[in-house]
């Protein structure tokens, strides 16, 4: 065999081969790979957020949390009770200010769930 | 449409570009991987299914620097060399007997085949990238991940173990 022959037989192309549905199998895999990324994303996150609740209350922000929720029933109550006699403006406004200054446990909670729902649409990135 | 376009839109998670790069680039890769398994059809779909769905994954990582085909060789040839491992499986044997009636452009193309499973899978890719595919040295270098240097005598020596393979057959089917 020539060298010549030898490159002519090297430098055919390959022979063409038929899709024959293999580029919809691939799509199909990629699919349920996909759905099933994303569903184990949000397993991941669901039991990451219950974890973080059966923790919780061991910790000392749990702890915090708690004094501040039971502080916060106890000013609902007494603007509940404000609210109803509404002679005594001065401390409704009172109770107000009072709630806002308890609001930074509720922006850190408010944040740690947008945290976890951006985690979740975060990691299936593709459909 | 482009294919970086294409590319792009894939990235984004697009599944009608994805399945249009696919359908694009399917028959050379099959057939490249047909050809790195010695024509074990299964595998080469497998395989090749495999390297779809690793690109589809990585797509975001594609850069373009190099062609989307290249990038795809390479992840099929990592793909081959993994399961080749996996396996420990010595490489399928064809029947090395020459064609009875070499003549015609198919019974050529058979023989080729024949003889490249005799090969080593890099000499066969190292062939392939650059004769079938059209790649350069470099290209075939980069896609097999291999210094220019040891391409280049993987060409030699595949080439060199072809044509002895081809001509013995070549004078045996004459006597013949």
């Amino acid at each position: 065999m020539t060298e010549y022959d030898l490159d002519k037989a090297l430098m055919a192309p390959l022979r063409e081969i038929p899709d024959n549905g293999f580029s919809q199998a691939v799509l199909m895999r990629a699919i349920k790979e996909n759905t099933r990324r994303e569903r184990n994303a949000a397993i991941a996150v669901a039991g990451s957020v219950a974890l973080l609740c059966a923790v919780m209350p061991f910790t000392k922000f749990g702890q915090a949390v708690d004094q501040w929720a039971i502080g916060f029933g106890r000013d609902l109550s007494s603007l509940a009770d404000n609210a109803t006699n509404p002679t005594n403006l001065w401390s409704l406004a009172d109770s107000a200010l009072n709630l806002s200054s308890l609001s930074l446990p509720l922006v850190i909670t408010a944040g740690a769930l947008t945290l976890a729902m951006l985690v979740t649409q975060a990691f299936p990135a593709r459909r | 449409m482009d294919e970086r376009a294409l590319v792009a839109r894939a990235a984004r998670g697009d599944a009608a570009a994805f399945a249009a790069l696919v359908r694009a680039h399917q028959s050379r890769v099959r057939a490249f991987l047909l050809r790195l398994s010695s024509g074990d059809h299964a595998l080469a779909d497998d395989l090749a299914q495999e390297t779809f769905l690793e690109a589809f994954r990585k797509l975001s990582q594609f850069r373009g620097e190099g062609s989307l085909g290249g990038w795809l060789y390479r992840i099929a040839y990592t793909r081959f060399l993994m399961e080749r491992r996996v396996r420990k499986e010595a490489p399928a044997e064809i029947d090395p007997e020459p064609s009875m009636a070499s003549e015609g452009a198919d019974m050529a193309r058979l023989d080729l085949e024949r003889a490249m499973t005799k090969l080593s899978a890099p000499e066969r890719a190292a062939l392939t990238l650059c004769y079938a595919l059209g790649h350069s040295n470099e290209e075939a270098a980069a896609i097999l991940s291999l210094p220019l240097g040891t391409v280049k005598s993987h060409i030699l020596r595949g080439r060199e173990k072809l044509q002895a393979l081809l001509g013995a057959w070549r004078s045996d089917e004459a006597q013949a």
